[in-house]
């Protein structure tokens, strides 16, 4: 029996793009029923404690809720990097990112086009454009308007940006200077790091669980929607992982049947709209296990079966180097980069390679201080350890390109949150990784013009940290499951709003451009007009 | 009969059931944060403020909060390794010179690993190495204060003071808006 008390919107995750929505639509009519269903718990933020064993311990208090190798398997030619990957608690990945906040590239959108491969979103960046701009001022976004890539236009003439970041950048720091001047030798032009800060920082260092909520978390955005005493239907309940997407027919949803991992009870509730909002793992998954009984023989949205497949990730690339000294005692002082540069982040490289965003390991040069105390070392020691040597990294995202073989599948049994396992089956193409290797020779290159001796150098296994494409958007259903409006085709109420609609994953992170989307999204459900 | 410091004891946290931090123990515990301080030497002073960590026994007692007003509660360790450090101390007066018993006993508690850990010294796994009440006392509340202590400030007092780092995993440096930057900044052809 369905709960009688109706939404008007039953949003799925809590994550940034669910709690957006959900500001948005509470902005538009704050009684609006609404209703949020996290299937991970609630982990307080901003707590002493947890802070203190972060530091003391190195024990942050989501990492239980990192997926386990008996929950979700790779299962490809490639390891495909699961653990770590995403947070399944109230506020979703954005309890452990780390803030980086960087918009998509205009050709980003149609690299099919450009380039054969991947897919073409049915979006163009021009579209997105003014949902940039709202996603930056609502995450605080610090950034630097005078970087090249954020000038220009577009080939519709508009402007790359039409609004200036929120907040001015975070400068760089000393330890960046060698690796800027080689950055500016090989014709590469220094940027610097755009980052979500929602409250003041106050540089602890430990942007990844931050003691006074200055880096962006969507649980503060549910905090003050829920504490809003205007909002008198709006609900969030955790533990609620969702089973399954109820049918009325094949076109429309009625709402959603959840499992309370509390007291072990199923429960259902009605909603007038489905928003699915629970990322590129889960997404996929709910839909493939819903429908079954009213026609959708392959799951909601997948008469074509493209569900769960083109998964698109990020490879991170790295070149580690040593200097034999370490005079100016640099050590780690921020907890994210500030240094990095979108040089090889351009339409050119698009149509020739695979597109990489170059930044500084934040982590490096660094010393561990404590650790050397706790093993008995004298303060002589120490301090010929903290300037005989040091080491720097130059790491890169590299831009990856969906192919259908590459897919997201349910496996049996579900996991310690009621969510179905799963396996990933991923193989990195022979292309893209003899183009890898050709980044790694020029990344080295600017290691070895700061004059340090490569120490090592990295093409890492694929992961699902910034996971696109499951649940891709297209022109049309032989192309994606959702439409440009985030509309499951075939349904008339059940939307996606996750990493899992994008077409492509460009070669930055993907949480601004999931934000913006959200907005999107939002403007289009309550008819609003974006400026 | 075994001394207490030598008392056999399972690896794990012990279990404070509710317990407290007496004021006499903390002002023992207090005692291992100055001695950091002085055996490294990596502790704010200058002509007029002595090697006394003072300027760091605010956050340390909002640390100490912390730890034992919330689950799990380190309240026991610190209740124990109170008492194995004063047991030390007297053992240590005993056997030389009881001015200087207090500091010879920190020497080894920092910087003797086989005195805290004897035969175990090598061993990776908490769970062989933590048998006694002292291995405890060294893991628990020692490596955790020392660890305190350097995101605390103690980061800076290593090396050149010209070179002098200004932030840290840990420590709060502040404002970026701040008129004194909170990390150390690029200046082009800075030398």
């Amino acid at each position: 029996m369905i709960s009688t008390k109706p939404y008007k919107y039953v949003i799925i995750g809590s994550g940034i793009s669910g709690a957006t929505l959900a500001k948005e639509l509470l902005a538009a009519n704050r009684n609006e029923e609404i209703l949020i269903l996290e299937a991970g718990p609630i982990i307080e933020a901003e707590n002493r404690r947890y802070w203190w064993d972060f530091i003391v311990q190195d024990r942050r208090p989501y990492d239980f809720t990192y997926d386990r190798p008996d929950e979700s398997v790779s299962v490809g030619k490639t390891p495909f990097l699961i653990k770590g990957s995403r947070v399944t608690a109230y506020g979703g990945s954005t309890v452990h990112w780390g803030g980086w906040s960087l918009r998509f590239n205009p050709e980003d959108f149609y690299l099919k086009s450009n380039t054969g491969d991947g897919g073409d979103w049915p979006i163009s960046y021009d579209d997105l454009e003014p949902f940039y701009c709202t996603a930056e001022q609502y995450l605080s976004v610090c950034g630097d308007d005078t970087e090249s890539w954020n000038r220009g236009s577009t080939c519709e003439g508009n402007p790359i940006r039409s609004k200036p970041f929120p907040l001015p950048p975070f400068e760089w720091t000393a330890a960046d200077g060698e690796m800027i001047e080689a950055f500016e030798k090989h014709g590469i032009e220094p940027g610097k790091m755009p980052i979500a800060r929602y409250r003041k920082c106050m540089t602890t260092g430990t942007c990844k669980y931050c003691p006074f909520g200055s880096r962006f978390s969507a649980q503060y955005v549910l905090h003050d929607l829920q504490t809003d005493s205007r909002h008198n239907n709006f609900e969030v309940r955790s533990n609620s992982p969702v089973v399954q997407v109820l049918m009325k027919n094949k076109r429309k949803a009625i709402g959603v049947e959840y499992l309370c991992t509390i007291t072990g009870d199923h429960h259902k509730v009605h909603g007038d709209n489905i928003l699915v909002c629970s990322g590129a793992y889960e997404t996929p998954k709910l839909l493939l296990n819903s429908g079954r009984q009213h026609s959708w023989e392959n799951g909601i949205g997948n008469d074509e079966e493209l569900l769960g497949k083109f998964v698109v990730s990020h490879s991170i690339l790295s070149v580690r180097g040593r200097l034999s000294h370490n005079i100016e005692q640099w050590f780690q002082e921020y907890d994210f980069p500030t240094l990095m540069s979108r040089s090889w982040d351009t339409e050119a490289i698009q149509k020739k390679s695979n597109k990489v965003f170059l930044f500084k390991n934040r982590k490096l040069p660094n010393i561990d201080f404590s650790k050397m105390m706790v093993m008995g070392k004298t303060r002589r020691e120490i301090e010929v350890a903290l300037t005989e040597s040091r080491q720097s990294e130059l790491q890169a995202f590299m831009e990856e390109k969906g192919r259908v073989e590459n897919r997201l599948q349910v496996k049996s049994g579900r996991n310690r949150f009621g969510l179905p396992n799963m396996k990933v089956n991923f193989t990195r193409p022979e292309q893209t990784r003899k183009n890898g290797e050709a980044w790694l020779d020029r990344m080295q290159k600017v290691i070895e013009t700061m004059g340090y001796k490569v120490e090592g150098r990295k093409f890492q296994d694929p992961g699902g940290h910034h996971m696109t494409g499951t649940c891709r958007m297209g022109r049309s259903d032989t192309e994606g499951v959702t439409d440009k409006n985030l509309l499951v085709f075939g349904t008339e109420n059940i939307y996606v709003c996750s990493n899992a609609v994008f077409p492509t994953g460009s070669a930055v992170n993907p949480t601004l451009t999931l934000a913006a989307l959200a907005f999107r999204l939002g403007y289009h459900l309550t008819g609003k007009k974006a400026q | 009969m075994t001394c207490f410091y030598a008392e056999n004891i399972p690896s794990g946290l012990l279990p404070a059931e509710g317990r407290m931090v007496y004021q006499k123990e903390l002002n023992l515990l207090w005692k291992i944060v100055v001695q950091i301080g002085l055996k490294w030497g990596n502790v704010y002073h200058n002509r007029d403020s002595p090697m006394d960590s003072a300027n760091l026994k605010s956050s340390w007692l909002e640390f100490i909060s912390a730890k034992t007003n919330y689950d799990p509660s380190y309240a026991a360790e610190y209740s124990s390794a109170a008492k194995v450090i004063e047991e030390l101390v007297a053992e240590f007066g005993r056997e030389t010179d009881p001015e200087t018993a207090e500091d010879e006993l920190f020497e080894k508690l920092f910087f003797d690993r086989e005195f805290v850990y004897e035969e175990n010294v090598g061993v990776a796994d908490a769970e062989l190495l933590l048998t006694t009440r002292l291995a405890h006392a060294k893991y628990y509340v020692i490596d955790e204060f020392i660890r305190f202590q350097i995101v605390a400030g103690g980061f800076k007092y290593f090396g050149n003071p010209q070179y002098r780092g200004r932030n840290y995993k840990g420590y709060i440096g502040g404002s970026r808006y701040n008129r004194r930057p909170s990390v150390r900044s690029y200046e082009k052809n800075a030398e």
